[in-house]
């Protein structure tokens, strides 16, 4: 496949996600305009939030009706016009601007600052980088901040002393389901996680399972051989979340993207990593310490094939 | 992460590398203030040890002394609906006052211009406690939910059952 085939098709998925998100969040009333009536805002201590807010941005967007819906079929008409490519810069940035108000808003209006959006939050730069080049080195930081995200989530559990616990499992299962198993005795579900929290060797082979799960995504900084299954564990981690802690990350899953890219991305990649050794060898060949590389804009190159 | 990765963004483009190490930065100053602020977040969550409680404080909607379970109140998500109630508790538990009030306070002086500024735009105000009564019957289109706190103890090895002080 070639790059610019591969650039396209990633950001097609992508745009693809947001048209899909943008579905789910209406069904869920979770839109700008369904949001109106909600009676509280929490911007917690995060900086850009009050920033976002001090702008006016979220009391414009949330006590606005009509600039709502503006807003809400805005994000839907920019994401369907991008799944067809015909976005220019200009929409692509309001769409960005879109997309991050309303992370805002939601957020705050919630009460609650999820981390469920932060998979498309963070997969926006995509939609605007132009150049097939820094369009690859972005997307390849992007997998590094993914490695991160899981990885660190299993560091924190270490440090903090979550992760040596036996019955920890045990514990969190009935501060997460204490609701639905106080207002379903009866069910299934119920009988499930009361197994779970009964049963505390059970629960604590889960909870060392999903630590290790998530240990296990520091290898992804050494090795990108192991890029395919990282994916499958990236999904069967969210989905093992859906199952026992009724937490959905459906959303967050979009960052599975990393781990299985289309194949051009990581091919113009490696040809960069071999392009530094080449100079490199070239440079300690010529023994000359003023060794300079060629001027060649690759990226010019790539663009204009 | 390979040294090649570095190497690579030197290279080929200085902005994109200066983009990435302040993010880096950015990101373990967070880490160390053990905060978040977008786009730093921690993924921290259940991380803490937890131990077994004497009993279980279950915030609960009730109607005419029943309880009235969440994920039936509402075609929307049981979850948001949660969160609503809680903040509300967090503020009835507060006598009415956000808690932010306190932080913009605190970062930029009692009596400040900014402080005036900010204080309506980033916090909830006390007449929006009479609000949510409105914004819960509409939200689940039933009329006289009141919001309890139950207390709960984990029967060993059974299940949750009321908890009884005495």
């Amino acid at each position: 496949m070639k790059l610019t085939e591969a650039i396209r098709t990633t950001k097609h998925t992508i745009w693809w996600g947001l048209v899909l998100l943008w579905v789910a969040r209406y069904v869920q009333g979770f839109l700008l305009h369904q949001l109106q009536d909600a009676p509280f805002v929490d911007v917690e201590a995060d900086n850009f939030f009050w920033l976002w807010h001090g702008l006016y941005f979220v009391q414009w967007s949330i006590h606005n009706y009509w600039l709502a819906v503006g807003l809400d079929i805005g994000w839907l008409v920019l994401a369907i016009i991008g799944m067809a490519g015909k976005n220019r810069w200009w929409s692509k940035f309001l769409f960005v601007l879109i997309f991050i108000n309303y992370f805002v808003c939601y957020n705050s209006v919630a009460t609650h600052h999820e981390h469920t959006l932060i998979g498309f939050l963070f997969l926006l730069p995509l939609l605007v980088i132009k150049k097939p080049t820094n369009f690859v080195l972005s997307f390849a930081s992007l997998r590094y901040y993914v490695l991160f995200a899981m990885s660190s989530a299993g560091i924190w559990k270490l440090s903090r002393g979550g992760a040596f616990v036996s019955g920890q499992m045990s514990e969190i299962l009935k501060r997460q389901h204490i609701d639905y198993l106080i207002s379903y005795p009866d069910n299934t579900y119920t009988h499930f996680i009361q197994f779970l929290i009964n049963n505390i060797q059970i629960a604590d082979i889960i909870w060392w399972t999903a630590l290790s799960i998530e240990l296990f995504f520091l290898i992804g900084f050494l090795t990108k051989r192991l890029d395919g299954l990282l994916g499958y564990l990236f999904l069967l981690f969210f989905v093992g979340d859906y199952l026992i802690m009724d937490i959905n990350f459906i959303e967050f899953c979009i960052f599975a993207i990393v781990f299985f890219p289309p194949p051009g991305i990581w091919k113009r990649y490696d040809e960069l990593r071999h392009d530094e050794l080449r100079h490199d060898e070239l440079r300690s060949e010529s023994g000359d310490s003023s060794y300079e590389k060629p001027s060649e804009d690759l990226n010019t190159d790539i663009a204009q094939a | 992460m390979k040294k090649g990765y570095w190497r690579i963004l030197y290279s080929h483009n200085k902005w994109l590398l200066g983009v990435v190490l302040a993010f880096v930065l950015g990101q373990a100053f967070f880490i160390y203030k053990g905060v978040e602020t977008t786009p730093f977040f921690n993924y921290g969550m259940y991380s803490e040890v937890a131990n077994s409680k004497t009993y279980y404080t279950n915030l609960e909607l009730h109607k005419d002394g029943k309880l009235v379970p969440l994920e039936e109140l509402s075609y929307f998500s049981s979850h948001f609906l949660a969160y609503q109630i809680c903040y509300h508790q967090k503020m009835l538990d507060r006598d009415s006052i956000d808690g932010t009030i306190a932080t913009i306070e605190q970062r930029f002086g009692k009596e400040s211009s900014l402080t005036q500024y900010l204080t309506p735009l980033l916090t909830t105000s006390p007449e929006k406690l009479n609000q949510f009564d409105n914004w819960i019957q509409s939200y689940t289109e039933i009329e006289d939910l009141q919001v309890t706190t139950k207390k709960y103890k984990y029967l060993p090895a059974t299940k949750f059952v009321p908890y009884e002080t005495n």
